[in-house]
């Protein structure tokens, strides 16, 4: 037998022997995943393509779900408002998130209690949350418009109160609020750039700029990489916020999709119905996804040489 | 000598006195920002401290009383007696602990494979994993609901330990931070024999503390503030969580806001004990110590 | 042999005797038993102590939920097949969610059983009868009534309220009584954030409901409303009631709300709560053309799952909790029963702290409800509810919130599958 053959044999069978590790590894976590989370998953898709009320038998209807869809009114107000949503609060909280943690990545005294405190948004009750921004954003004794008209602004926006402002108003709250989470992430990625990568810079004259250009960014990108998909995955996912802040008005100002799911499949008991919107939600966010994968390979560095 | 002061980097030794200037007035501003942010971000966990001292219908003044009128430290006795929030606690600190633990040792597990273990599927099953998060819990509840009444699961904190130790978002994270880990540390283990365990445990695990740490947060911090999880999977009131027993206080007729403030406050504790203790491995330095060893 | 005999015979009765006694023990049914706030209302308890004890051989097992989750978990646990045998409607907007999904069971062989006499639970029953047979066992009914605070009546020298008083002579005396800035204004009256406040008194004067598509009528009462916000300011605006949180408990309970059309639940809290209101009930007011003790009235009632394998246990429970026993104990601990004879409105109106000449406010003429039971019902919900905030924070003129209206309702009924 030829050397390359023994070699080709030796190579797939080294490759089938890393399979079956590589599975060994994924069993504990996959199997509970499969049973438990993506057969459900399957099972709501199917629904899609049913109609089904809880209670009744379910009716098998095809694609015309789908085609409802496309004339839904409410639909497309809240598909609208997601994708604003998301284009927004993406970028936004990224930005903060990096400035964060830059600055809560320096050796100052006390920094552990700053860190504790800009986590708190993330942990404290909701209504809290939702309780202290609307005072901010009160429409004539909140501190937000009184500071606003002082400089001049005479007709000072609405905020929560209308229809143009609501989404920025939540908006706002939400990276606010969310923008801990991500510092988090951030910080500990930040852990993982090797020192002498700076020291190095430093002898070579950077300065504070260029070391965080040329230095932390691409050092960052794979954890960059993971904020901008959670991000834009829980974007789309956006809910609590505006039940608590808005219950999706005024009017459908902030109607987004998980909010006209839950309305379509407990308020109306449209189960089907309420599964193709999801079905149409995660196609949506599978095409940014895979889309932000793709882009991966040009922008995301995993080692430093 | 692996801990650097950020704020001396630039400084060059032949420049002292211009040094220290630039210096003080970065660290001042550092120190300025912080405060200022901090001061923004603590403002909804002040209301809620003072709130919860609050009898129900000073809650809501407006504006805001940040100093209660009337200071009611009853609050704080009522939700022990008002609710079984003893069992609540408990409840809720030992399905916390179960699924982090849980969910470490898996994702871990997983992670590692993904990121180190090349094998054909790879990709295409890490992208299944990660769109999975997708889908709203909204639309999978009642399917998963189902099937796990069919497998006697329903009524019970061992179907919500069941549900929330598998979860894609530990893999996602943890397969991140393992790819930041040169492949030579693992081909060099390899070639000096060690196993796949043996690499996972003995190396990629204690380098990647900080990623084990912000798991380990975030998992502790969802498990405990769940609130739909527990509300379809716990009917018995001996089997309910915190968040389930807080919402006792919203009632048909009116809402008790400051006992549940008070409450509130009570379940915030443990969250931040916890992202407290986990601070310290967010130390830099610590994941460069096995590169120049 | 026949000593034998002898014995046998006695210890074959011993035997037989012994299975029936075990077989009478074993008699005992559990009924499953949903229902929400349970914890916070001790009148339930005592309501099940009491049927336990007139029923020993049933024992009920309460399945407690949070008021506000209320109807997702029962949708959730009914969807699933869960065992639950005897369930609260919340609303009628719930009540038409069961009827269609065929979780309620038809009572009137029960009723016809028991002899039970429908007459005396208000005109309101109507409402929760389906082609002739009541599909909920009304035990709890609240009816909207007019509260006020006597002490900002006495300060600005008006008269009580009447119980003649007409929609806009309500507007009238809330200017008088308004007074103040800011955060110690006294507002004249206060309208809660619920679209019911604005749209429901107004259903009287027709014969349209919400659900009809036609909401013209609509226009005389939120011109007041609006009227009263925007122009009067006796009222605190929409806006600052969503952004500041504000409930009607709290701010009227702190003596800064001279009048408030409320459910006669409001007055539990009046009379448990923590205040220094001296407080008063009159008829709500009503408009021109209708008759004053007309108002709105809300039903809730038992219903038996129609998957449930102990209706007849079921039965006895229902029946007990909307009958004469269970009245009389709600009417003792402040609750309006559905079942309103002489003798249970005497019981409620002698609690302790209850207004004098409140009982009158309590003699209603003609009752609607807030929403029929039709299956377009939430979804014109939710739609009046949006337009409805658009209208009051001035978001679209009232020309154009009721055609939206108009235009939507036929939408949601075209489009409805």
């Amino acid at each position: 037998m030829s050397t390359a053959n023994i070699a080709k044999r030796k190579s797939r069978s080294l490759r089938q022997a890393r399979r079956l590790t590589a599975y060994a590894f994924l069993l504990p976590n996959t199997l509970g995943f499969v049973t438990l989370t993506l057969i459900p998953i399957v099972a709501a898709f199917g629904l899609s393509f049913l109609d089904w009320d809880f209670a009744n038998p379910a009716k098998f209807v095809g694609l015309r779900n789908f085609m409802r869809l496309a004339r839904d009114s409410g639909f497309k107000i809240s598909l609208k408002n997601t994708i604003y949503y998301s284009a927004v609060s993406v970028p936004l909280t990224i930005v903060f998130a990096l400035f964060l943690a830059a600055l809560l990545n320096q050796r100052v005294r006390g920094i552990k209690f700053f860190r504790t405190i800009y986590f708190f948004p993330e942990i404290s009750s909701i209504i809290a949350v939702a309780v202290v921004w609307n005072m901010l954003y009160h429409p004539t004794m909140g501190p937000i418009n009184s500071f606003l008209r002082s400089i001049g602004i005479d007709n000072p926006p609405g905020w929560t109160a209308s229809v143009k402002w609501a989404m920025p108003a939540v908006i706002l709250m939400s990276v606010w609020k969310q923008v801990g989470y991500y510092t988090v992430i951030f910080l500990a990625g930040l852990q993982g750039i090797p020192e002498q990568l700076y020291e190095a810079a430093t002898i070579d004259g950077a300065n504070s700029w260029q070391k965080f250009r040329y230095i932390t960014l691409p050092m960052l990108s794979p954890t960059t990489f993971l904020v901008s998909i959670l991000l834009v995955i829980n974007s789309f996912k956006v809910f609590d916020q505006i039940v608590i802040m808005t219950d999706g008005g005024p009017g459908r100002a902030t109607n987004v999709l998980v909010y006209y799911i839950y309305y379509q499949a407990f308020l109306l008991f449209r189960f089907g119905y309420a599964s193709a919107i999801a079905t149409v939600l995660f196609a949506l966010v599978l095409i940014v996804t895979i889309v932000q994968f793709r882009m991966e390979k040009k922008w995301v560095h995993y080692t430093m040489m | 000598m692996s801990t650097h002061n950020m704020t001396v980097r630039g400084a060059l030794p032949s420049e002292p006195k211009a040094i220290r200037i630039k210096d003080l007035i970065k660290r001042a501003l550092v120190y300025a920002l912080l405060v200022l942010g901090a001061a923004a971000f603590i403002m909804p966990f002040l209301w809620m401290l003072s709130s919860s001292l609050k009898p129900g219908y000073e809650v809501f003044s407006y504006p805001i009383d940040w100093i209660p009128k009337n200071i009611r430290w009853k609050n704080y006795v009522e939700i022990w007696q008002k609710i079984d929030f003893l069992t609540y606690y408990k409840n809720t600190i030992w399905l916390t602990l179960v699924v982090t633990f849980n969910s470490l040792v898996t994702s871990s597990l997983a992670a590692y494979a993904f990121a180190k273990i090349p094998f054909p599927e790879r990709n295409t099953m890490f992208l299944v994993y990660i769109m999975t998060m997708a889908v709203p819990f909204q639309v999978i509840m009642i399917p998963q609901f189902i099937l796990m009444k069919n497998l006697g699961l329903s009524d019970s904190l061992w179907a919500l330990v069941v549900l929330q130790s598998f979860s894609p978002f530990g893999v996602f994270l943890l397969r991140q931070f393992f790819m930041t880990i040169p492949d030579e540390l693992c081909e060099c283990a390899r070639i000096d024999g060690l196993s796949e365990f043996g690499i996972y445990s003995r190396i990629i695990l204690p380098l990647a503390k900080p990623a084990l740490s912000t798991l380990a947060i975030f998992q502790f911090k969802f498990v405990w503030n769940d609130f739909l999880g527990p509300l379809i999977y716990l009917t018995s009131d001996k089997n309910k969580t915190i968040q389930l027993g807080i919402r006792k206080f919203y009632t048909q007729y009116g809402v008790e806001y400051g006992l549940i403030m008070a409450a509130s406050v009570c379940a915030l504790i443990p969250v931040i004990l916890v992202y407290a203790a986990f601070q310290k491995y967010f130390i830099q330095g610590i994941a460069t110590t096995g590169l120049k060893g | 042999m026949k000593k034998r005999l002898s014995l046998v015979l006695p210890v074959c009765l011993l035997v037989v005797l012994s299975l029936f006694t075990l077989h009478v023990g074993a008699q005992q049914t559990t009924i499953r038993f949903a229902v929400w706030d349970f914890s916070m209302s001790p009148e339930y308890q005592l309501v099940i102590d009491d049927f336990e004890a007139e029923y020993p051989d049933i024992k009920v097992e309460v399945i407690d939920i949070a008021a506000a989750e209320y109807p997702d978990k029962m949708t959730v646990m009914l969807a699933a097949g869960e065992e639950v045998d005897v369930f609260a409607v919340k609303d009628f907007a719930s009540y038409s969610n069961y009827l269609h999904r065929n979780y309620l069971t038809p009572l009137n062989s029960y009723i016809e059983a028991d002899g039970v006499d429908l007459s005396q639970y208000g005109s309101a029953i109507e409402y929760v009868m389906h082609e002739g047979q009541l599909m909920g066992f009304p035990y709890r009914s609240d009816i909207y009534v007019l509260y006020y605070n006597k002490d900002i009546f006495d300060r600005a020298g008006v008269p009580y309220p009447s119980n003649e008083m007409t929609w806009p002579e309500f507007r009238e005396v809330a200017k008088k009584l308004t007074s103040g800035e800011g955060n110690e204004k006294i507002y004249g009256a206060y309208f809660h954030s619920w679209r019911s406040q604005i749209q429901c008194p107004i259903l009287l004067t027709t014969d349209l409901t919400l659900v009809d598509g036609d909401y013209e009528f609509l226009r005389p009462a939120y011109e007041l409303a609006l009227a009263m916000q925007n122009e009067d300011k006796s009222v605190m605006s929409f806006a600052e009631i969503r952004t500041s949180n504000t409930h009607y408990r709290g701010l009227f309970e702190s003596g800064r709300v001279g009048m408030l059309w409320m459910g006669t639940w409001f007055i539990g809290s009046l009379l448990i709560d923590e205040h220094d209101v001296n407080w008063g009930i009159a008829k709500s007011p009503h408009w021109p053309g209708t008759n004053p003790g007309s108002t709105v009235e809300g039903l809730t009632t038992l219903a038996i799952n129609s998957k449930s394998k102990k209706k007849d246990a079921a039965w006895k429970l229902v029946s007990y909790f909307g009958g004469e026993k269970g009245a009389k104990i709600f009417a003792s601990r402040g609750v309006l029963p559905a079942l309103r004879t002489p003798e249970v409105l005497e019981i409620y109106t002698s609690a302790p702290g209850f207004p004098e000449g409140g009982a009158e406010a309590l003699m209603t003429a003609e009752t609607t409800v807030e929403l029929p039971p039709s299956v377009y019902s939430n979804a014109i919900d939710k739609m009046l509810s949006e337009e409805h905030s658009m209208i009051m924070t001035g978001q679209i003129s009232l020309d154009a919130g009721l055609k939206n209206m108009a235009e939507r309702a036929k939408e949601i009924k075209e489009e409805w599958w």
